[in-house]
């Protein structure tokens, strides 16, 4: 199987005029096409600075990060939104939407990025919205909606340019657990039609729809599990 | 794309309307008075440099010097012009002479109307060769070609003949003859140094003045006198070549000769540079143009800033979102370019904003600056865009390049971590941001009242002698005889009111002449000098009041076989004496015989306060012995100017019974004295208004930044409320910063506003010393409006109830 993201032999560190603190050490991850990959750890084990570096939002202090093959740990910022916008999809826990667009507006972001013409941009927002019943949201604002539905809205942004790597980070960490199921029943599905998926979360029930769950202490690989009934 | 930032810009701007708002009249007042600064400052630059040829224009000018003392005179003689024409050939193409006898103003009687006309000139034919005024009627060819046509502006024909054309119609000069409209110029575009508003033909005089070229030709400077140059002649070559004319003992008397000297003036220059005796026009002063420009640039530098900084508090709120945009595929170019385009939208709207203040405002600011000279609606509409559109966009692009470059600059983790919000370098820059507007602010307020107090101390001087309660009443060169002068002075006398009233050649206190003078030192003839000085009545001391030094006043009815004069202090410091007394009794000399010294004055201010005091003599006018009746000007003293327009109303009777058919002219001498402070007066305005202008615009830019501030140390408040901190206390502790950026202010803009106004008040010979309250008052209203800008947000922070606060979680 082909790797859509090779982590190797990373370190993190971030230095203050006091101290450095290493947040990653040495940590060497593969991640195939059409994975489920959760990452799972206690707070401040690493697992957010591995999402960023693996989503190409960050740079480690030392290693590679091979994206598709492309060596893209020294690559220029450029480059990097370049292969962010065409490839990765985010979810965050805070949903981060911008609270000044409109639903549909925010979910048609990475698409005006992507400089896809304003109709194709209509068709596939819509089609998205329909999928994930946001239709009735179109024009509502992020800050009028339920936490629920800004998570959905967020999924939709997400997958709305049909990304090959999914990184969702605590994607349930502010929805109860109904709300929650229904977001990790969306992420099974896209890991089902082929996206990989990359998830750092807390939650036992959401590491659950993995196929793989990484275990992360200290900034490093402690445990790596398959998970068989996926 | 463009669509998507349009819309997240616009409703950005709506959701933070306060900061919008703030913004964008903070940027249109200062694009609007940068704006009307500009204009002024073109409009003043642009004198004279309309025709075609003013490259080759020059105004030739007389320089009289004998002894370090003389004339520099913007008039020549009247023989000059044909003369150059004559002799130099191969340099000139034309010269063009303005003569006007000299005089206040013009008798003309026009359909049916009695006008005094002061901008009336007899000029060359050549006019319209050199000068490039549009001519609505007429023929420029042959306007001025035949005696007695007169070309008369747009205004004069509106005032004389109203809608009927003007063009044919006979108007009378000084109820002597009559003169053809030929043309109507329109000089309302056309910004001139040449104060004319109607030219009668030159070859007019000739024929009803015949003794107009006979006399004193090369003695008497009374032509402005212009010359167009040939291509390619430089003027210095025709100056060089001068020495022919000066040494020709045909040309200038022999006294003068030694000490005349000829310059061209190049015409572009004249209003800006030219301070000469005698100038046409009040000019304007290239070092005023230089402070307005500061001043303007100074206003838009507060206003960018704080553009700057409200961007700046605005964008600091969006980091989050320019995180998310950057995980989502945004580049570093494109969150610029959305930056740029909310900028640009401000922008627009400020530049409308700017339209807005200059329609409803600029009206009235020209009024209290006492300029009409430009109108909104008259600038074309290419100046208005360049100006506007550009001062907007420039300025608009700038104050945004920091934040936008801050914002587009960190990495999208950055952003995604909200309590990464403003780093210690923005803080930094903010606060030098806002010290620097409130430098210039306080410049600005320093500069009003510094300009302010000396401009109080030239219109109160004591000039040495009284103004106040003096009318003078012009009369015309020898246009009346003595005995209608006594006739209309015993009139004068017998209104109420009037307590005293002589005649003077000139207007003391604004213009004097020169005269030339020989003394007679210890039985050595000292050479003939050309000294400032003033012919006058006998009756002069009853009218103004002079200190006197040594000697007596020239007595009433002083029979005597000799001519009397008194002298100044620096007179006798010049002749070498030490005291007044020793020159009582001495005598100057010149063609119409001896004057004996029968008294010394103590200096005083015959002209403008901004010129030195030089040597100076005043001259009986004795007609007896002159034979001539030298006055030009009757000077009345009235007991109390409060009751002047009663009193005009019967001066104005008694003239027309004694002259029928004229009108008289009057005016106060305080008025005309105060009208040379006309620039100080001015920049003491500009100053004013625009330190008001720059102080709003910057506590806007304060309000703004207060109301931000203040919701960012919510959280710090509350904690600190939470362990003990009073309201008051927490108040003291949110404005604490806002008075420690103005307090620095203060420190780096006394010292600057001193050293520049130090320089300022070097150009003149009175100056005041710059005191405590320039200080006091700079930074007392700093403070003021400071406290009165950040109170708001001071008290609604420091009362806040702290539980919210705590809550939240940045």
């Amino acid at each position: 199987m082909k790797s859509v993201i090779q982590l190797k032999d990373i370190s993190k560190s971030y230095s203050t005029d006091e101290n450095e603190t290493q947040v990653l050490s040495h940590v060497t991850l593969n991640i195939h096409e059409g994975e489920f990959v959760c990452i799972m750890g206690p707070s401040g084990c690493g697992k957010t600075t591995l999402l960023n570096i693996a989503g190409l939002l960050d740079v480690p202090s030392n290693g590679n990060v091979l994206f598709q093959g492309e060596e893209v740990s020294k690559a220029s910022s450029k480059r990097r939104a370049e292969l962010r916008r065409s490839n990765i999809g985010f979810v965050f826990q805070s949903f981060n939407l911008i609270d000044d667009l409109t639903v549909f507006e925010n979910i048609e972001l990475p698409l005006v990025y992507q400089h896809v013409s304003p109709n194709e941009r209509k068709f596939r927002v819509d089609k998205i919205m329909d999928r994930l019943q946001l239709s009735h949201k179109k024009n509502a604002f992020p800050t009028h909606i339920s936490g629920g539905l800004q998570q959905r809205v967020a999924v939709a942004r997400a997958v709305v340019s049909q990304p090959k790597l999914i990184l969702a980070d605590e994607p349930t960490g502010n929805l109860d657990s109904e709300r929650g199921r229904e977001v990790m029943e969306m992420l099974t599905n896209l890991n089902e039609l082929g996206t990989t998926i990359l998830m750092v979360t807390h939650s036992t029930a959401a590491s659950d729809y993995a196929s793989r769950v990484i275990h992360l202490f200290d900034g490093q690989i402690v445990t790596e599990n398959l998970n068989k009934g996926k | 794309m463009l669509r998507n930032y349009i819309i997240i810009g616009i409703r950005n701007l709506a959701k933070h309307g306060l900061y919008s708002l703030v913004n964008i009249v903070g940027m249109s007042m200062g694009i609007a008075f940068f704006a009307l600064l500009f204009l002024i400052v073109k409009y003043e630059l642009s004198f004279d440099n309309n025709h075609v040829d003013s490259e080759r224009t020059y105004r030739i000018v007389e320089v009289i010097d004998s002894q370090d003392i003389g004339e520099r005179s913007a008039s020549v003689p009247i023989a000059l012009g044909p003369t150059i024409n004559d002799l130099y050939p191969n340099y000139v193409e034309s010269t063009v002479r303005f003569f006007n006898h000299q005089v206040y103003s013009h008798m003309i009687f026009a359909n049916g109307q009695q006008y005094n006309e002061p901008s009336l000139y007899f000029t060359d034919k050549d006019f319209f060769k050199i000068f490039d005024f549009p001519l609505v009627r007429g023929k420029k060819s042959n306007a001025l070609a035949d005696p007695q046509s007169v070309v008369i502006t747009t205004e004069i024909a509106q005032k004389y003949f109203g809608e009927e054309d003007p063009l044919g119609k006979k108007i009378l000069y000084d109820n002597q003859f009559y003169l053809t409209v030929t043309g109507v110029v329109d000089k309302s575009k056309v910004p001139t140094h040449l104060d004319f508003e109607l030219l009668v033909s030159f070859s007019t005089l000739l024929i009803t003045n015949k003794n107009i070229m006979k006399g004193d030709l090369w003695q008497w400077n009374p032509c402005w006198t212009y010359v167009l140059l040939k291509d390619d002649v430089k003027p210095e070559e025709l100056e060089a070549d001068f020495d022919i004319l000066l040494q020709d003992e045909t040309k200038f008397p022999e006294y003068l000769r030694d000490y005349v000297q000829l310059y061209l003036q190049p015409i572009e220059e004249i209003h800006l540079y030219s301070d000469l005796d005698y100038e046409m026009s009040h000019n304007g002063d290239y070092m005023y143009i230089y402070i307005f420009s500061a001043i303007a640039l100074l206003v838009l530098i507060i206003a960018a800033i704080n553009f700057m900084n409200l961007s700046a508090v605005r964008y600091s709120t969006r980091v989050r979102e320019v995180g998310i945009r950057k995980a989502i595929g945004a580049d570093q170019f494109e969150i610029i370019i959305q930056f740029l385009v909310e900028a640009s939208i401000l922008s627009v709207l400020s530049m409308f904003g700017a339209l807005v203040f200059m329609e409803l405002l600029f009206p009235y600011i020209y009024q209290i600056l006492g300029d009409n000279t430009i109108k909104i609606n008259q600038i074309d509409t290419r100046t208005l865009t360049l100006l506007i559109g550009g001062s907007g966009l420039f300025v608009g692009a700038l104050s945004s390049f920091y934040p936008m470059y801050y914002l587009s600059g960190f990495k999208p983790i950055d952003g995604l971590q909200v309590t990464r919000m403003l780093g210690v370098k923005q803080k930094k820059f903010r606060k030098w941001s806002v010290i620097i507007q409130f430098v210039i602010a306080m410049f600005l307020l320093f500069s009003t009242y510094v300009a302010r107090k000396q401009l109080n101390l030239l219109k109160d001087a004591d000039l040495g002698f009284n103004i106040k309660n003096i009318v003078v009443v012009p009369l015309g060169e020898v246009r009346y005889s003595l005995e209608q002068y006594n006739n209309i002075k015993k009139a004068f006398l017998s209104v109420d009111g009037v307590e005293a009233v002589s005649g003077m050649d000139e207007v003391l206190g604004v213009l004097v002449q020169t005269f030339p003078y020989e003394f007679l030192k210890e039985n050595i003839t000292l050479p003939s000098s050309f000294y400032s000085g003033l012919i006058i009545r006998n009756d002069f001391f009853d009218v103004f009041n002079f200190d006197l030094l040594a000697g007596e006043y020239i007595q009433n009815n002083n029979q005597c076989d000799h001519g009397e004069v008194l002298i100044n202090e620096s007179m006798v410091k010049y002749l070498g004496y030490k005291t007044p007394e020793e020159v009582i009794g001495k005598a100057f000399y010149n063609r119409a015989g001896e004057h004996i010294v029968k008294g010394v004055l103590k200096d005083f201010h015959y002209e403008s306060v901004h010129k030195e005091i030089e040597p100076f003599i005043i001259v009986k006018n004795d007609t007896r012995l002159w034979k001539s009746f030298n006055v030009k000007y009757m000077v009345l003293r009235l007991d109390n100017i409060r009751n002047w327009e009663l009193i005009e109303g019967q001066l104005s009777m008694k003239w027309s019974q004694h002259i029928p058919y004229t009108l008289m002219d009057s005016f106060l001498l305080k008025d005309k004295v105060e009208a040379s402070y006309q620039k100080e007066e001015r920049l003491a305005k500009v100053s004013l208004i625009f330190s008001i202008i720059g102080v709003i615009i910057a506590n806007l830019g304060l309000f703004g930044l207060a109301s931000f501030i203040t919701v960012q140390k919510n959280k710090e408040i509350a904690i600190r409320k939470a362990l003990g901190m009073e309201n008051f206390e927490a108040m003291l502790f949110i404005s604490k910063e806002f008075f420690f950026l103005v307090g620095s202010a203060c420190f780096i803009a006394w010292p600057l506003s001193y050293l520049a106004m130090k320089l300022w008040l070097e150009n003149f010979p009175q100056q005041i010393t710059i005191d405590i309250y320039a200080y006091l008052f700079s930074g007392g209203v700093t403070l003021c409006l400071t406290f009165v800008t950040v109170s708001y947000h001071v008290i609604k922070a420091g009362i806040k109830n702290p539980v919210a606060d705590l809550k939240s979680s940045n």
